[in-house]
């Protein structure tokens, strides 16, 4: 999968190059949605043809948000850490 | 939020109608939606290339401004890790690559799907969503009990757009540039940190 980091550089490339074409932009844009709702629509797809994801959903769920606040708690303590350390005396 | 909500009504509606019958995988089965995700990894390459916000905000960096992404990123693995060893669920490299998604669930659902599976997909849907919804409710508080950076470090990808708005009404505006930066950086990494996860951690 390493292949997609190269696809994206080639497209930074290109996305420096045409910086100001503004319709060129749009149209990637709009593009870039179409494809992430196709993408999306594709694994809503693939998860309903597999019966472990669909009979646990209310587990996986509940395990994702777990996850999430143990990862945004771990993030707000560091921050928490940086901000005193760091940047709260210069508010004053 | 109106985007998010387009965003899972995709999923949902293609969850539902494949469970009423309306099946689109034998045709996916052989895998072009490989190049699908190819297709969606050169635009949004090309959308951060072309980001002027992308380029003017790397022209401000500074040690301080720099650290708050970094927090973020140390922040999540160590939360993470925690989740990991609390659990045991997970394989520790799906749980790494599921919270750094940071926020960003769309692109970090999809990739992360590709690359293992559907059931991690869709966690890493449901757990970047969270983060997104939990940081725009909890904002007010957090800058309370954890210091202004705190809504920053909550948001993680989203920091730059999405939960913006909210960021800069409680922390200030003089933090709407950190959130902003915090935000293009973690958004530009989530694509490297998820691949580097799965190459170089195999348990």
């Amino acid at each position: 999968m390493f292949e997609i980091l190269i696809i994206m550089f080639a497209g930074m490339a290109l996305g420096l190059i045409v910086k100001n074409q503004k319709t060129i932009l749009a149209f990637t844009e709009r593009l870039t949605m179409v494809a992430i709702y196709l993408l999306l629509f594709l694994l809503g797809q693939s998860v309903a043809g597999n019966d472990k994801v669909i009979s646990n959903f209310a587990y996986i769920g509940w395990q994702s948000f777990l996850l999430t606040l143990c990862c945004i708690a771990g993030s707000v303590i560091c921050s928490y850490l940086l901000y005193i350390f760091l940047f709260k005396e210069k508010e004053d | 939020m109106r985007g998010s909500l387009i965003i899972v009504s995709f999923f949902v509606a293609g969850l539902f109608s494949a469970l009423y019958g309306f099946s689109l995988i034998p045709l996916f089965k052989s895998d072009p939606s490989v190049y699908a995700l190819y297709i969606l990894m050169f635009l949004v390459g090309v959308g951060i290339g072309s980001d002027s916000h992308v380029w003017t905000v790397l022209k401000r960096i500074n040690f301080e401004i720099l650290l708050v992404p970094c927090c973020v990123i140390v922040g999540t693995f160590l939360g993470a890790t925690f989740y990991w060893f609390l659990t045991k669920e997970l394989l520790f490299a799906d749980t790494l690559a599921i919270g750094s998604g940071f926020g960003y669930y769309s692109l970090s659902s999809i990739i992360i799907s590709k690359i293992k599976n559907e059931t991690l997909g869709t966690m890493a849907l449901i757990s970047n969503i969270s983060r997104e919804i939990f940081t725009l409710v909890a904002t007010p508080m957090l800058v309370k009990f954890f210091g202004k950076l705190s809504p920053i470090a909550s948001g993680g990808a989203t920091s730059m757009d999405t939960t913006l708005p909210v960021i800069a009404k409680f922390s200030g505006k003089e933090y709407a540039v950190i959130s902003v930066f915090s935000g293009v950086v973690l958004t530009v990494l989530v694509p490297f940190i998820i691949t580097l996860i799965y190459r170089f951690i195999s348990f």
